[in-house]
């Protein structure tokens, strides 16, 4: 059993975390990382199942099951080749998935004896192994195919499709609108989950494939996607989740009243260092996040730590509603954080154009709506104030709808770009995956996407569109466990 | 009976199912009330045979819609003591599971999912719920667009039953009595899906 494990804790939490009294007035890690002995213990308990269902959680295939079997012979390198073959952002990855919600961990067969392998942890030694002690050869590319794509975004889906598509041949450019590339990956998620240098880290690994990627180049206001194709042999688009989800609530307009995406984004783009110098907010000392996911709960503690005030996070179901990570509701606990649930805001009051208060609505849970959870209705003449200085609406984002208005491709639920089974959209020769085309995921499903959208342009280009297998397909049939057995590859294939 | 003392919702878990494995771990034995009622068979990569009591069998196929897919299964009959070819065109199937949804009856239900008025952390140990969706928004299975497939975990449903246990020692595999028609089928995917080594 991992010795990292407090038994008390909320379900099997496999990490140890940071002092919460420390780290609430920093942007220091959380996660404790384990030790090499403890790492070796942890993939000693894996069963090196035969149908590994955690590589079937994976939205990328990473195989989990040849991590864990050359760790447990301590054997770091081929682990971490083993698992760089599909998963382009191996250090971002360890740390921002929820693996126990829904994903690797969460699938694990050994969560039936109460206690899954804490994959994140052992692939986040890893990663920061080779990271800071070995780099590692980049994958073996296939020979020049003569074909070139481009990409726009580059984000966890543009870096990922991006990574694959240089291992088939084909030469790559990603266009990135902001001075960064990363996505939300960059500006969206703190360094307290996410440091900056293990990003910059495997961007920069990416680009060491000879990935082009211009920054600063908006597609759709710089080059259109038509000059794009005249350059490319096909263009993929990536340009993930942006547009805010507004609420119509009276006041909004007031100066105080933020939205939870931009706060993030202004803290975290150019590096919170550099925030930290040149602060941009007043943040006060009653802050109130309007919002019940992962995003709200970062704003909060993104907002804890640069004002030291009290911050409320209001959502307008209750907490068994809340779709945000369990773990990470933990943490913000920890740091302080204080909710309320059935609330929801009814109007924003000022003065002088300045924010002094919210009128918050109490409310109730009335008939199932189309996702199967009740839907809240304020109850009249339940109104409560909350004094505050700001209020950060974090209530969701849809896909970032530039391009696809600007260009006049067909769109779907949300503004989103639509596409057909092959990742296809309404101009030819132009491909979407990613966020863009779903709304907000995980940094993993959109890796996913993007893997599975360049699989696709790889056969449009190479003429094997008839002959389509899926990157999971392939990884079924093709991965075998008595190659692993006999001391052989046997995880997912290299493309 | 199990109640959510939350939801005052009630599920009647009357079928109960536990799966064992034998000598290979795909290999397995269905059992209901201690009985042998099913045997599952490997016939392939991908391709498995449910034999049920009354020469009852069954195919099971994890390529769904002309995709192997993670989390699926398509079930056909085979016919009696015969078994057909795989993916037959004029087939129909009896079971689909795809991306962990599958319908009955006109209902949704989804496999791992959280009971509504269960908190989300239910789902991280313990066993794997059975939810009933509510005002799922589609009517057929093959309309589900990838926008919800991906914020699946959002949706929460009526408790419709659970799964737990590693296959080497038994999934047990409880069900509320509108899946009694499926109840076999259910539980041999489930196992496949789920629980094997």
């Amino acid at each position: 059993m991992s010795t990292q494990v407090d038994p008390k804790r909320v379900g099997p939490f496999p990490f140890p975390k940071s002092d919460p009294d420390k780290r609430k007035n920093d942007f220091s890690e959380v996660k404790i990382p384990y030790t090499r002995l403890e790492v070796i213990e942890e993939a000693k308990r894996c069963l090196l199942c035969g149908t590994p269902v955690c590589i079937d959680a994976c939205p990328v295939q990473m195989d989990v099951r040849g991590m864990c079997e050359a760790v447990a012979r301590n054997d770091i390198k081929t682990a971490h080749d083993r698992i760089r073959n599909t998963n382009a952002l191996l250090g971002v990855t360890a740390r921002c998935c929820p693996q126990l919600d829904g994903l690797c961990e969460d699938a694990c067969v050994m969560r039936w004896g109460g206690q899954p392998i804490s994959i994140g942890m052992i692939q986040g030694f890893v990663s920061d192994w080779e990271r800071t002690e070995s780099r590692q050869p980049d994958p073996v590319l296939e020979e020049d195919s003569g074909k070139s794509v481009s990409i726009v975004g580059a984000g966890p889906a543009g870096l990922a499709a991006a990574a694959l598509l240089r291992r088939y041949g084909h030469s790559v450019t990603i266009y990135e609108e902001s001075d960064t590339p990363g996505g939300t990956a960059w500006y969206g998620i703190p360094d307290y989950h996410l440091p900056k240098d293990v990003l910059l880290y495997e961007i920069d690994r990416i680009k060491g494939e000879k990935v082009e990627i211009h920054t600063g180049v908006k597609v759709g206001r710089d080059i259109s996607l038509s000059e794009l194709l005249s350059e490319s042999d096909a263009v993929l688009i990536t340009t993930g989740p942006k547009d805010v989800v507004k609420l119509d609530t009276p006041g909004t307009d007031l100066l105080g009243v933020y939205h939870g995406y931009h706060f993030l984004e202004e803290v975290y783009v150019k590096g919170v260092n550099s925030y930290l110098e040149n602060p941009q907010y007043d943040l006060g000392k009653e802050i109130i996040v309007v919002g019940g996911g992962d995003t709200a709960l970062d704003v909060a503690r993104t907002a804890k730590r640069l004002s030291k005030g009290n911050v409320t996070i209001v959502y307008r179901r209750t907490e068994n509603e809340m779709p945000s990570d369990p773990i990470m509701m933990e943490e913000a606990r920890e740091e302080g954080i204080q909710f309320k649930f059935l609330t929801g805001p009814k109007s924003f009051e000022g003065k002088d154009g300045k924010l002094t208060s919210a009128v918050m609505n109490t409310m109730k849970l009335g008939d199932h709506d189309s996702t199967g959870r009740k839907k809240p209705e304020p109850v009249p003449g339940q109104e409560f104030v909350m004094k505050c200085d700001n209020v950060f609406l974090a209530v969701g984002r849809g896909p970032n709808s530039f391009l696809q208005k600007k260009e006049g491709l067909k769109m779907g639920k949300k503004d989103s770009i639509a596409i057909d089974d092959r990742h296809k959209t309404s101009m030819t020769g132009v491909f979407a995956g990613g966020d863009v085309t779903t709304g907000e995921t995980l940094v993993v499903s959109a890796m996913g996407s993007g893997r599975d959208a360049a699989q696709r342009i790889h056969e449009y280009l190479m003429n094997l569109e008839d002959k389509h297998v899926s990157l999971y397909e392939r990884y079924y049939l093709e991965g075998s466990f008595e190659l692993l057995m006999e001391g052989k590859e046997g995880g997912p294939p290299p493309p | 009976m199990r109640e959510n003392s939350e939801t005052s919702e009630t599920a009647t878990l009357s079928i109960e199912y536990i799966v064992r494995q034998r000598e290979s771990p795909r290999d397995a034995i269905v059992y209901q009330n201690e009985s042998e009622v099913g045997r599952l068979l490997v016939e392939g990569k991908g391709l498995f045979k449910l034999i049920g009591n009354k020469d009852q069998s069954w195919r099971l196929c994890n390529k769904v819609d002309g995709e192997v897919r993670p989390f699926s299964m398509i079930v056909y009959v085979s016919g009696t003591g015969e078994y057909l070819a795989p993916n037959s065109p004029e087939e129909e199937y009896v079971l689909k599971i795809k991306d962990n949804l599958f319908q009955h009856n006109g209902s949704f239900y989804s496999l791992g999912g959280i009971p509504e008025g269960r908190p989300a952390k239910a789902r991280l140990i313990g066993s794997k719920n059975i939810c009933r969706l509510v005002n799922f928004p589609f009517s057929h299975i093959d309309d589900v667009d990838q926008e919800t497939k991906h914020h699946i975990k959002r949706y929460r449903g009526i408790y419709a039953g659970e799964f737990f246990g590693l296959g080497s020692s038994g999934l047990h595999v409880k069900l509320e009595d509108d899946l009694i028609d499926i109840g076999l089928l259910l539980a041999a995917s489930s196992y496949l899906i789920y629980s094997t080594v």
